[in-house]
């Protein structure tokens, strides 16, 4: 008989916490900033520039949709990883409903008018993470975006069990 | 505030206005890519290349300019190509579908000798 065995899910390590005003032009100094600490991680080039956009565009959403462009409110973003997965974690004082609730862009139908050319955010975000997960905890409204990798670099005995 | 770090240089190839985009696309870059839109148009122009060799990064906002200019180079009869695309912001134009409005060439002179070749 098979025996199951327990999955264990490897740990997340907390690489940074950061705290960006929420001012335009913010969200490229911040996406930058979590690549900047993901470096010694040597993750591709090709998942660097996907966490770039994905980053850069949840961080404009989370400071313009979230936290009405008040800098005095500003967006908190954390950043963990494991030996196989990146969790980036954006934080604000947003509404779930009203951010989930954007329709999908068209280019036909912008082209043609029926919608407004502009509204690519949550299209970008969803195409350049692997994963994204949108809730509410207490008061802050969290965009989770979730990146699978290989570092070679990373410790890979961080939360793995003991042989 | 930081500003963003765009810089446009417009220059006529026969029929092409050529519109070189160094830096960073994004809504504060609105007003110097219609200005320079309009410049591109100015003349024989009856196709617009938009060359991003030097592109550092552009954004949903970028992305909604560049919807903009379509509309606006349709409305004018003029047809809008792109070139010097890195591989992540080729993926984008063909997530977005920008790619089925704007013809994408691999480098500038791909582009002008496509022309060449079409009009020959």
């Amino acid at each position: 008989m098979a025996t199951l065995q327990p999955i264990h899910e490897p740990k997340m390590q907390t690489l940074c916490e950061l705290e960006v005003p929420s001012q335009p032009g913010n969200e490229l100094v911040a996406a930058r900033a979590v690549l900047q600490v993901l470096k010694p991680y040597d993750l591709q080039q090709e998942t660097q520039e996907r966490m770039l956009t994905a980053i850069a565009e949840a961080t404009m959403n989370a400071m313009e949709h979230g936290n009405l462009f008040c800098a005095e409110d500003p967006v908190l973003i954390e950043v963990q990883m494991s030996a196989t997965h990146v969790v980036v974690r954006v934080k604000d004082h947003g509404n779930i409903e009203k951010i989930e609730a954007a329709e999908p862009p068209d280019i036909e139908a912008k082209l043609a008018g029926r919608q407004s050319p502009r509204g690519w955010g949550m299209f970008l975000i969803r195409h350049m993470a692997d994963e994204i997960v949108s809730y509410m905890e207490g008061d802050r409204h969290i965009t989770k975006l979730v990146w699978k990798c290989e570092s070679r670099q990373f410790d890979e005995g961080y939360g793995k069990e003991p042989e | 505030m930081n500003t963003p770090i765009m810089l446009l240089k417009v220059r006529h190839a026969g029929s092409v206005g050529v519109i070189v985009i160094s830096g960073e696309v994004t809504a504060a870059a609105e007003r110097e890519l219609m200005e320079a839109f309009a410049q591109a148009c100015e003349g024989p122009s009856v196709h617009i290349l938009l060359n991003f060799e030097k592109l550092h990064f552009i954004n949903s906002s970028g992305i909604g300019l560049l919807v903009t200019l379509l509309i606006r180079a349709r409305r004018q009869q003029v047809r809008l190509m792109a070139c010097g695309l890195s591989q992540h912001y080729r993926q984008i134009f063909e997530l977005t579908r920008l790619n089925e409005a704007i013809a994408v060439f691999n480098t500038e002179m791909d582009a002008l000798a496509a022309l060449h070749l079409s009009a020959a």
